[in-house]
């Protein structure tokens, strides 16, 4: 007997209370973001020889483990980024197609109305008022495609510009990164907080939701940001501290990786790379999606304009001098932007529509001296009959192209099947990244339960030790004072 | 597997979202009695409803077109009765004529004669809608009489008569109109100031003709020769009324496929685009149900622990 019980105790009482209080900061720490769980690793302490048998020492708080793992978190990073580029993606596409305000109120329902209004013109080619309602319905139609490309224009500035923030928030994001892999860097590695770590961890997290980046913590304990090049080479963007910058070339507008020192001109110096995550979601709606759509509308736009304007020409309206000439273009627009140029050509009136047949003379053939006979309504007719007649790029009859119907049909059902395809893909992608959080958090979260439990234990242990202590204590008091006086 | 609260939360919060999104597209598509409420709902389904909503907009344009066309036609129809009528009590003042020798009656026979040109004149320059039923694509008098003689005044008269037609379906257009010149026949009547033909109504001329020749006391070979155009001038207005009557008949069988058609795309349509409403309360309830459900579940789920249980 000697007081090594006495210290014996004391371990164990320590240990329960570094226990108590690392199960306390689970707790307190059970909602906060990135916060890994820890664990006290408790080792027996050396044995010594005693007489007879070695006898242990006690308990020694060997760590207080941090419960990561680092395949989880390249799971869960991978998986975030590849939802958030979906996500975006589909989130634009899905806004693309509300703003077509198909099948309600789109271009669809004006074009109806035209060829409705144009039939009636067809049955009555003289009235005025026919006239006038085809020209308004026409009017219609290209306000609604000019205000359907500006719509489409104002998301693609907007996508662009969120873009740019999202890039200057990664460029932060990075900065960061870098400031506190610094700290933790020049810490000795002893004297390192397990919530550096975590907010460490939580940086990487979001470096790689915004760009895709492959991040981890290297073997010097520093974090390594890298980015596919355009070579399928890794392009650095963090290194042992090293940091570079990420910007969107103005020009090509593709992404770059700079130097911090590059000025803001001249970005395309620097390797491009192949961003993901959410910058790369948007990047790509920016650079494809949005342009490919629009280039559609514009082609509508334009085979529109064009058909009206050919049928138009066939037909005949008066010259002004009593005589005859092919009617003139009704609709006009600017090549470099159809759709949202489109309008009715300057001075139409209800007199530039051509409801008759070119009046023809003896010889079979347009006699400009004729004048248009008032109740043909053959142009008309031909004109209502654009609904249906299959017509080529050009704007003319064509048996092997599609009818202007078909041609808008073709792009509102194309939109859709993107639009239905990116949803599914940010679905599964979403239950991809859910799945590996739910994972992470499982593995890395608080469980108030088991930290209950472990209360409990320590609590336990902690009586149990002061038990030991009291009961060394007092046979120790046995030895020390009533030894030697039996019999008194 | 080791569960966590966080994780809880976390898969709680992704079960009742999916619940929720759930709960609510059955709700808007009973609201809306529609299953299609962004063409990405259904691209294929779209494109259907775009057709069909197309095809059920043309067929509406083809009935009233239908209804149009039925208008000319009936007016033309009972015009042309008309004359039918008229050109058979021609006929019956011609026989008389060429068998009564009396000036008087004759007198008498010729001034009827003359109203019934007129009054045929009248039939052939009646108007419909504002628009000449006779005159083909031209605006003005299909005839006029110019110095005691009837002429067709408009350019086009002897060519191709002017067709003026009404679409009644995709592939179908019927000639609505008979000119004057099919019914009247036309015949040169002088030349115009550049040495042109220029033509008129041979029937109203004839009758001019007969009404003068009564009053004039034409031999009994000339009067009987007038009889024999009479006839034929009477060919010529029942092939117009044949003309109008098979026009007629296509209109009716057009309408009746158009008005079928109308019903089988309203109800496609309906089948491509709208709801089943039972199966959407249906639908909404098993949604409110399962969402109700999860509210529930997660309420018993979360708070307890053994921290709750401890105390």
């Amino acid at each position: 007997m000697s007081f090594v019980g006495l210290y014996t105790g004391l371990t164990g009482v320590r240990a329960a209370q570094v226990g108590i209080d690392i199960t306390g900061n689970n707790v307190a720490n059970a909602a906060t973001p990135g916060y890994t769980r820890q664990r006290v690793e408790l080792a027996a302490r050396p044995s010594y020889q005693a007489p007879g048998a070695m006898i242990g020492t006690g308990v020694d708080i060997s760590t207080i483990g941090r419960l990561r793992d680092g395949f989880l978190d390249a799971r869960f990073r991978s998986s975030s980024a590849d939802h958030a580029a979906a996500s975006v993606r589909s989130d634009l596409l899905a806004r693309l197609e509300h703003l077509t305000g198909e099948p309600e109120q789109g271009i669809s329902v004006r074009l109806g109305r035209l060829w409705e209004a144009a039939e009636s013109w067809a049955n009555n080619p003289a009235d005025a008022a026919t006239r006038r309602q085809v020209l308004s319905e026409l009017s219609s139609v290209s306000d609604t495609i000019r205000s359907t490309a500006a719509a489409w224009d104002a998301l693609a500035a907007d996508t662009g510009a969120r873009r740019d923030t999202q890039v200057t928030m990664a460029n932060d994001t990075l900065a960061s990164l870098a400031d506190l892999d610094r700290r933790i860097a020049d810490m000795n590695p002893t004297r390192i907080g397990p919530e550096l770590l975590d907010q460490r961890d939580l940086l990487l997290d979001e470096v790689a939701r915004l760009t895709g980046a492959d991040v981890k913590i290297d073997e010097n304990n520093r974090a390594l940001v890298t980015l596919p090049g355009a070579d399928g080479q890794p392009v650095d963007l963090l290194r042992a501290g090293e940091r570079q910058r990420l910007a969107v070339d103005p020009a090509g507008g593709g992404i770059h990786v700079a130097a911090l020192d590059a000025t803001a001109v001249d970005p395309a110096t620097g390797p491009s790379v192949a961003v993901g995550g959410e910058v790369g979601g948007l990047h790509q709606v920016l650079v494809t999606d949005l342009p490919r759509w629009r280039a559609e509308l514009d082609a509508f736009a334009r085979t529109l304009a064009d058909a009206v304007n050919t049928v138009n020409a066939q037909g005949a309206i008066g010259n002004g001098a009593g005589g005859s000439q092919p009617g003139g273009a009704l609709l006009t627009f600017d090549a470099a932007d159809p759709a949202g140029s489109l309008r009715l050509a300057d001075g139409v009136d209800v007199a530039s529509l051509a409801a008759s047949a070119l009046p023809t003379g003896a010889g079979g053939s347009h006699d400009p001296s004729l004048p248009p006979a008032p109740h043909d309504g053959r142009n008309a007719r031909a004109f209502a009959d654009l609904r249906t007649t299959k017509i080529g790029d050009g704007g003319a009859a064509d048996p092997a192209g599609a009818s202007l119907e078909n041609r808008f049909a073709d792009l509102v059902v194309g939109l859709a099947g993107d639009v239905r395809s990116a949803r599914a893909t940010a679905d599964s992608a979403r239950a991809v990244s859910v799945g590996a959080e739910l994972a992470r958090m499982q593995e890395h979260g608080v469980s108030l339960d088991e930290e209950m439990v472990g209360l409990v234990r320590y609590q336990r242990s902690l009586e149990a030790a002061s038990r030991v202590m009291t009961t060394v204590d007092e046979a120790l008091n046995v030895l020390v004072n009533r030894t030697g006086i039996v019999g008194r | 597997m080791r569960i966590t609260s966080e994780a809880m939360v976390l898969r709680s919060l992704d079960r009742l979202h999916t619940r929720l999104s759930r709960y609510e597209r059955a709700q808007s598509e009973l609201s809306t009695g529609r299953r299609i409420l962004q063409p990405s709902d259904d691209p294929a389904g779209t494109r259907r409803a775009l057709s069909l909503r197309s095809s059920l907009q043309a067929r509406e344009q083809e009935l009233h077109n239908i209804d149009d066309a039925r208008g000319w036609l009936d007016t033309a129809d009972s015009q042309l009765q008309t004359v039918t009528a008229r050109l058979a009590r021609v006929q019956e003042l011609a026989t008389q004529g060429a068998s009564h020798q009396n000036d008087d009656v004759r007198r008498a026979l010729a001034s009827e004669i003359r109203q019934i040109t007129e009054e045929l004149a009248g039939i052939a320059n009646a108007k419909h809608l504002d628009r000449p039923l006779f005159g083909g694509f031209g605006a003005g008098d299909p005839v006029v009489r110019v110095n005691g003689t009837w002429q067709y005044p408009e350019a086009g008269t002897t060519g191709a008569p002017d067709q003026i037609m009404r679409r009644v379906s995709d592939s179908e257009q019927v000639r609505i109109n008979v000119t004057a010149a099919e019914w009247l026949g036309a015949e040169v009547v002088g030349t115009d100031a550049d040495g042109a033909p220029v033509y008129g109504p041979q029937l109203l001329n004839f009758l001019e003709r007969l009404a003068t020749d009564l009053e004039n006391g034409a031999p009994q070979a000339v009067l009987s020769g007038h009889l024999e155009t009479v006839r034929t001038s009477s060919v010529r207005v029942t092939d117009g009324l044949a003309t109008i009557g098979t026009a007629t008949n296509r209109v009716e069988s057009a309408r009746a496929r158009a008005l079928d058609l109308q019903l089988t795309l309203r109800t496609e349509l309906s089948q491509v685009e709208n709801v089943d409403m039972a199966q959407g309360i249906m639908e909404l309830q098993v949604q409110q149900v399962a969402y109700e459900a999860t509210l529930q579940a997660l309420g018993r789920a979360l708070p307890p622990s053994l921290v709750a249980f401890l105390r």
